[in-house]
This record gives C-alpha cells, sequence and structure tokens, in this order.
C-alpha cells in the first residue's frame, strides 16, 4: 500500500506536471515551444539511434520546445499499446505516438483519438512526394492520419548464394512457384533444405504464405481478399494455399524451435537456402553474421518483382493532446527529407520521399527505394498495415497456426472468408 | 450488561479500522473490475476510448463465438491436459524427492537447497533453456544420438530415436467421437480433443520448475510428524516402505491438498513459460487461454473477446481454489 509520503510526493509530481504543461501552451513566433511527448517502442539500439535523428532536428528547428521521449519497451510494441491503450482510457494523451498505417491506425481513428492531418499534408505538398499507395493506407473516409518515418520490404526471399551455387540453382530478380519447386529438388539433393524458416512465432510463417499470396494472385487480387471482396475459398486462392503447404515441407527440421533471427543464422551458415523475410533480415545478415550483399546473400521475389509489400511505421498526433502544435511540429521534422535519410540509413528501412537522393545508402536499400517509388505497393496484412480491422490479421495468422496441423486450404478459406466478411 | 452491548455494537473493533483500507482496496481494484471485465464481455465493441456497452445481437453472442472456435477449443483442452499431467508429476517427484532429502544424514542441506533452485528461476529463463534443449536437430537428441541410445533403438524399432518434441503437430488419442456423443449440439468440437505430444516437453519443463516447491511443502510436512510416530513403527518392526505406506503419507494428504491447488491455480494461468518456451504451436498444441486472451486484447484488439476468455479462465480458476477455500474456513471456524 502506499504510504502518506509517498502518496504526497506524487500528488506534488503531478501538479507540477500540470502547471509545466499549462505554462507551456503559449506558442511563439520561433518555431513551436512547449512539451512534447514522444511515444514509441524504439527502445533498442538502431531504433533509439534512428527516433534520436527526428528528435534532435525536430529540437533544432524548435529550439524552445521540450521533448519527452517516452518509449516504451518490449514485445515488438505490444507493452508499448497496452500502456497506450491505458492513458488513452485515462484521457492523459501523448502529443504523437507510433502507430501502423492500416487497421491499427483505424483502430484510433475509430476512438477519435487521433488528429485529421489532411490540411497538413496539403499545405506541405506531401502528396506529391509520397508514393500514392503509401498516403492511401493512411487514409481512410478520405482523410490523412499520420506521417511515415520510414518503410521495410516484407516480401524479399534471400539466398545463399554458395548454397544455391552447390545445388546448381541460380535465380533472377524473381522466381515462379515451379522455379522454387525446381531448385528445392536440386537442394534436397545436395542435402541442404531448401527453405530456412524460423515460426516459433507464427507472423514469420504467416508472412511467408502473404508473400505466397501476393506473389501469385497479384496485388490487387491480394488487397481484395483481404478487404473481403473477394473469396478466400476460389480455386486460385487454394492452389497458392497448397503451394505454401508444400513449401513448408522444405523447411529445416527445427522450424517450429526457432524464432526469425534463428532463421536468418541458419541461412547464413548454409544449412538451409532460402528465407521469406522482411528487409530487417538484411540488418541482421550484414551487421550480425558479417555476410557481404549480393556476395554471400542474394535476394529474390515471388512474383512480380515490382511489387513491394510494405511494411511501415508511422506517428500520429492525438486530438485529446495538450500541445498539437507541437505534435504538428514534431510531423514536419519525420517529413524533413535530411532526417528521410538519416533516420532510415539507421533503423534499415528504405526512405519513401520520391525527392531525396538515396546515393549514400547500401546497395540493396538503393533497389528498394526505387522499387518503392515506382513499383506496385501492397500493404502487408500480417503486419497489421491493411486498413482493414486488426482481427482480420489475427484470424489470418491464427488459420496459419491451423493449416501446419491439417493442411487444409479449404477450411482456412472458409475460416478467412467469416473473419473478412464479418 | 445491556447498554455496554449497546455501545459494543456501534463501536469499531481496531481489527476492522486496520482492514478497512485494504478491503476497500481489494473490492475496487478486484472485484469492480471484474464486474467492469463481464460488462466489456457483454458488450458488442467496446474498445477504450470508446465505452459503447451496448449488447451484440445475441447477448451471449461473444461466448458463443469462444466456445465454437478452433483455437479457444484446443486452449481448453491444453489447460485441462497441461494441468492433470502437470499436477501428477509435481506432486509425485516432489513426494520422491521430499522422502529422498528427509532420509539423508550429511549432504540433506546441499540437495535440498539444489532441488529448490529451479523455484527461484523466472519463467522466462526456464522457457528459453527448455527450448534449446528440446531443439529436435541441435538438443537433447543429440545426446540420445552420442550415447548410443538412438542406435539402440533404432536396431529395436527400426528408425533412429529422433523424437519431434515441440515441433510435433500429433495429438494422442482423439475421443471427439465420444466427447460429440455426450455434448448437447452434437457436431461443435473444431479441435482434436486429445493428448498433444508438443505439450509434453512444456509440462516436463513446468513440473522440473515446480516439483522443488512441492519437495519444499512436503519436507515441512515430514518434519512435523512426531518422531513418536516413527519410533512406535521402528519398535513395531514396520519397513521403511511400511512407515511411509501407513503413517508418513497420510499424514501428508492436507499438505498434498494445499500443494495441488497453489499448483492449479499457477498451471490455469499459465503463459510466461510457455509463451518463452513454444508459443502457440502447431495447430495451437502448446496455446494457452492466457495468451488467447492476451492476443485478442492487444492484437486482434478484440476486448469483448479477450474479456469473455478472460472470464472463463477465472471461473476455472475458482472450480479448484472456491472449494478448498470454503473447507478451510469451516475448518478454522470448528
Amino acid at each position: 500500500m502506499l504510504s502518506k509520503k509517498k502518496i504526497i510526493a506524487s500528488v506534488a509530481i503531478m501538479s507540477a506536471a500540470v502547471l509545466g504543461v499549462s505554462q507551456a501552451t503559449v506558442a511563439q513566433a520561433a518555431g513551436v515551444t512547449g512539451k512534447v511527448e514522444v511515444f514509441s517502442w524504439w527502445t533498442s539500439g538502431s531504433e533509439s539511434a534512428a527516433l534520436n535523428a527526428i528528435l534532435s532536428a525536430l529540437k533544432k528547428s524548435n529550439p524552445g520546445i521540450e521533448i519527452i521521449n517516452a518509449a516504451v519497451a518490449g514485445g515488438a510494441g505490444t507493452n508499448a499499446k497496452q500502456v497506450l491503450a491505458t492513458r488513452l482510457a485515462a484521457g492523459d494523451t501523448p502529443e504523437t505516438w507510433q502507430t501502423h498505417p492500416g487497421g491499427e491506425l483505424k483502430g484510433y481513428v475509430d476512438q477519435a483519438s487521433v488528429l485529421d492531418l489532411t490540411a497538413l499534408y496539403k499545405s506541405e505538398g506531401w502528396n506529391n512526394v509520397v508514393p500514392k499507395g503509401l498516403v492511401d493506407s493512411m487514409t481512410y473516409n478520405g482523410k490523412t492520419y499520420s506521417v511515415l518515418t520510414g518503410i521495410h520490404r516484407a516480401n524479399a526471399v534471400w539466398t545463399n548464394k554458395a548454397a544455391l551455387r552447390k545445388a546448381g540453382v541460380s535465380f533472377g530478380e524473381s522466381v515462379t512457384f515451379a522455379q522454387l519447386e525446381a531448385a528445392a529438388k536440386k537442394l534436397k539433393a545436395a542435402g541442404i533444405a531448401p527453405l530456412c524458416l524460423g515460426d516459433k512465432d507464427i507472423w514469420t510463417a504467416a508472412q511467408l504464405l502473404e508473400e505466397t499470396l501476393v506473389g501469385e494472385l497479384g496485388a490487387a487480387t491480394f488487397n481484395n481478399l483481404a478487404a473481403g471482396k473477394a473469396s478466400w475459398t476460389d480455386a486460385k486462392v487454394v492452389t497458392a494455399v497448397n503451394h505454401f503447404n508444400t513449401m513448408l515441407t522444405w523447411a529445416n527440421s527445427d522450424h517450429k524451435a526457432l524464432d526469425w533471427t534463428g532463421a536468418v543464422a541458419a541461412l547464413a551458415k548454409g544449412t538451409c537456402a532460402m528465407n521469406v523475410m522482411g528487409d530487417w533480415a538484411y540488418g541482421e545478415l550484414i551487421v550480425k553474421q558479417q555476410k557481404k550483399d549480393n556476395i554471400d546473400f542474394g535476394y529474390t521475389v515471388i512474383g512480380d518483382p515490382k511489387t513491394f509489400v510494405t511494411v511501415g511505421d508511422s506517428f500520429v498526433i492525438g486530438a485529446k493532446s495538450k500541445n498539437a502544435a507541437a505534435g504538428e511540429a514534431f510531423a514536419k521534422a519525420v517529413m524533413d527529407p535530411k532526417v528521410q535519410i538519416a533516420f532510415n540509413k539507421l533503423k534499415g528501412s528504405a526512405p519513401y520521399r520520391t525527392d531525396v537522393s538515396t546515393a549514400s545508402l547500401g546497395a540493396y536499400q538503393r533497389a528498394a527505394a526505387k522499387t518503392l517509388a515506382t513499383g506496385t505497393l501492397v500493404a502487408s496484412l500480417v503486419h497489421g498495415q491493411q486498413l482493414v480491422a486488426a482481427s482480420v490479421g489475427q484470424a489470418f495468422s491464427d488459420g496459419v497456426t491451423v493449416l501446419q496441423a491439417n493442411k487444409d486450404a479449404a477450411a482456412f478459406g472458409k475460416a478467412m472468408n467469416a473473419a473478412t466478411k464479418g | 450488561m445491556a447498554t455496554i452491548n449497546k455501545r459494543r455494537k456501534f463501536r469499531f473493533k481496531p481489527a476492522t479500522v486496520a482492514l478497512l483500507p485494504s478491503f476497500i482496496l481489494v473490492f475496487i481494484f478486484v472485484y469492480i473490475f471484474i464486474a467492469y471485465t463481464i460488462r466489456i464481455s457483454f458488450s458488442k465493441n467496446w474498445m477504450p476510448g470508446l465505452q459503447d456497452f451496448s449488447l451484440p445481437e445475441k447477448w451471449y453472442g461473444t461466448y458463443q463465438e469462444l466456445f465454437t472456435n478452433f483455437r479457444f477449443q484446443a486452449d481448453i483442452r491444453n489447460t485441462i491436459i497441461f494441468t492433470i499431467l502437470f499436477l501428477a508429476i509435481s506432486v509425485v517427484a516432489g513426494l520422491f524427492l521430499a522422502i529422498a532429502v528427509s532420509n539423508m544424514s550429511k549432504s540433506k542441506v546441499f540437495f535440498r537447497n539444489l532441488f529448490i533452485m529451479p523455484y527461484a528461476v523466472s519463467f522466462i529463463v526456464t522457457g528459453v533453456i527448455w527450448r534449446w534443449i528440446f531443439n529436435p536437430v541441435s538438443g537433447v537428441n543429440l545426446l540420445f544420438k552420442y550415447t548410443g541410445v538412438s542406435g539402440l533403438y533404432e536396431k529395436a524399432f527400426g528408425s533412429p530415436l529422433e523424437p519431434d518434441w515441440m515441433t510435433s503437430p500429433t495429438v494422442w488419442g482423439n475421443v471427439n467421437g465420444l466427447l460429440e456423443k455426450l455434448i448437447p449440439g452434437g457436431d461443435v468440437l473444431q479441435a482434436q480433443m486429445g493428448i498433444p505430444v508438443a505439450l509434453l516437453p512444456v509440462i516436463f519443463a513446468a513440473s522440473w520448475q515446480l516439483c522443488g516447491f512441492a519437495m519444499a511443502m512436503f519436507l515441512a510436512g515430514l518434519s512435523a510428524i512426531p518422531h513418536e510416530l516413527r519410533e512406535a513403527a521402528a519398535i513395531d518392526r514396520a519397513s521403511g516402505f511400511r512407515y511411509y505406506r501407513s503413517i508418513a503419507i497420510p499424514s501428508l494428504i492436507p499438505m498434498a491438498v494445499t500443494c495441488a491447488v497453489i499448483l492449479t491455480s499457477t498451471s490455469l494461468k499459465i503463459f510466461d513459460l510457455i509463451y518463452a518456451m513454444s508459443g502457440s504451436g502447431i495447430g495451437f498444441s502448446t496455446d494457452m487461454p492466457g495468451i488467447y486472451v492476451y492476443e485478442s486484447m492487444y492484437k486482434a484488439l478484440r476486448y469483448p473477446l479477450g474479456a469473455a476468455a478472460s472470464i472463463v479462465m477465472l471461473v476455472l480458476v475458482c472450480v479448484v481454489v472456491l472449494p478448498y477455500l470454503l473447507r478451510f474456513n469451516k475448518g478454522t471456524e470448528e
């Protein structure tokens, strides 16, 4: 139980905080002043360094601003979301917080807890420099609600070049399922597991299915499926799901005991040859496994090489926060072209503004940024980026868990039809 | 006399005054919130910040969805299997260890501490370590291989001993046909009802961690048995086995009940061990209601569904704990 002293102390702290905020709401001509609380789940090495790149730019353009970095560690953001949910329910709204564009953002829009940024997009000309597919993933009922920091690509197939050579396999910039199947046969004959998988956490297997579906059915069909406008029991979908079932049989036998970093480690070692993973694996391969881009490992895409499955992080401004002007200043700092490069260099994702030079980035990132600017964009369902209820993504990963046991593509389709239409 | 009695009625006893603050706090933070959670579980689409308490089309709709859901059915199955086996192994192993340790003369303290040590380790640590041990490629299977156990097994049964452990999708002893005859409404079971093989390593890890706790309780019980009883048994020339069977173990039964209730409430709420060790498993073979609640609320953002599942968990815990508490209360009143 709280002692009397503790209660008095906490009351004092709370009233001091209230006074501080009310004093700070007076804006001045030279930049925004007052407190801005930035709520995120970026606490680890490269992530917090990337966040600091934004925060220092914000401080530079607004010297009078007081930044509170309220990052909550752990659980890929689930811990932070839990803390945020309680704070929003209590009316203690941060000026800005991190959220995924798509269903998660829609949840906050439905609760009317985030500001509409459409006017800001117009006045700053952001609509002209951000690919339309990305703006769409943050737009709901014609209103845009968040600003992106950077984009990861989910649909890359990473390959171990030495392992492929050993089996006499080579891939171009894209592959079909038939090519993968032929390669799998040769790899098995050479004693190498064709697929690297670490699906102790189910999202990695779900991502494999998602990229198979996007690759074989195309971007438009996948978007329709996610939105409940196409049937998941369609013959073509069932075939693609069965291809996924086949791919699972190619995986390393300990896949259920590894996480995604374990799968990347196995790829680097060469005990297995291909890993379908987002380009956060790129950082893992370069930094942790000390492998060289295009020498030790290569990359390809299932289906159309111009298709880019996006996983972005974005920030919203709290509608009921005390200092929305400071939130707006933060959004402008995020969109600053210089911040775009600095942030993404540290985070390993691709800058998405079409008007920034990517010359200072690595070879893979340059290629990814180019595809991002010119290719077909699909928001990832597995990573909650599709503009559908979060429960659809959950149904998808639950469906994959069941699929692993019973291999029943038709039953999976039925369950997904129910989830997307419900 | 009468006036004194009257006065006593209106005076707060010091004990009441001392307990009142904690009573109020418990009332608010436990019982009010349980009521709140029940209310959320009967709402259509409650969200924090959107306090919408309107009912779904069928007022029990969320619960209906819950119980017809493949995943939740598997969760209930896993909870029951996990609880029974975990309880049996921990209690039996704990009893065995307690008897062994109590008969030691020199190294008693050393072994007592050795067996209790796992209990001090966090479930997350246990989970990660046992995940590595039960890895079918790099874990305990290598031990089978290099000690020649796998080779002997191959000679006897034709294939090497390489269990899949947590990566196995097999469910032993499917009793769906039998259960569907018993449950009114017939064809409602989606998940296979049986013993998921992948759950066994997890049960083993949990028992490894908590059998030391059971041992400590039994050791306390054994030391409470009057010395005279043992001496009398020795005079009657009862063997060691006979002494334990007829005297020591029967007198440990209250201890065993307390131990079982504590362990059951641990197992019904288990989350961290599973989360770190195996995740949900193939076909939800190692999923638990706790993980389901967490994912429904914070991943799927379906608060009513998560609330309903957590109420089901609460009911399960009550089924185990309430009879014990009632008995305990009776005992103290007498």
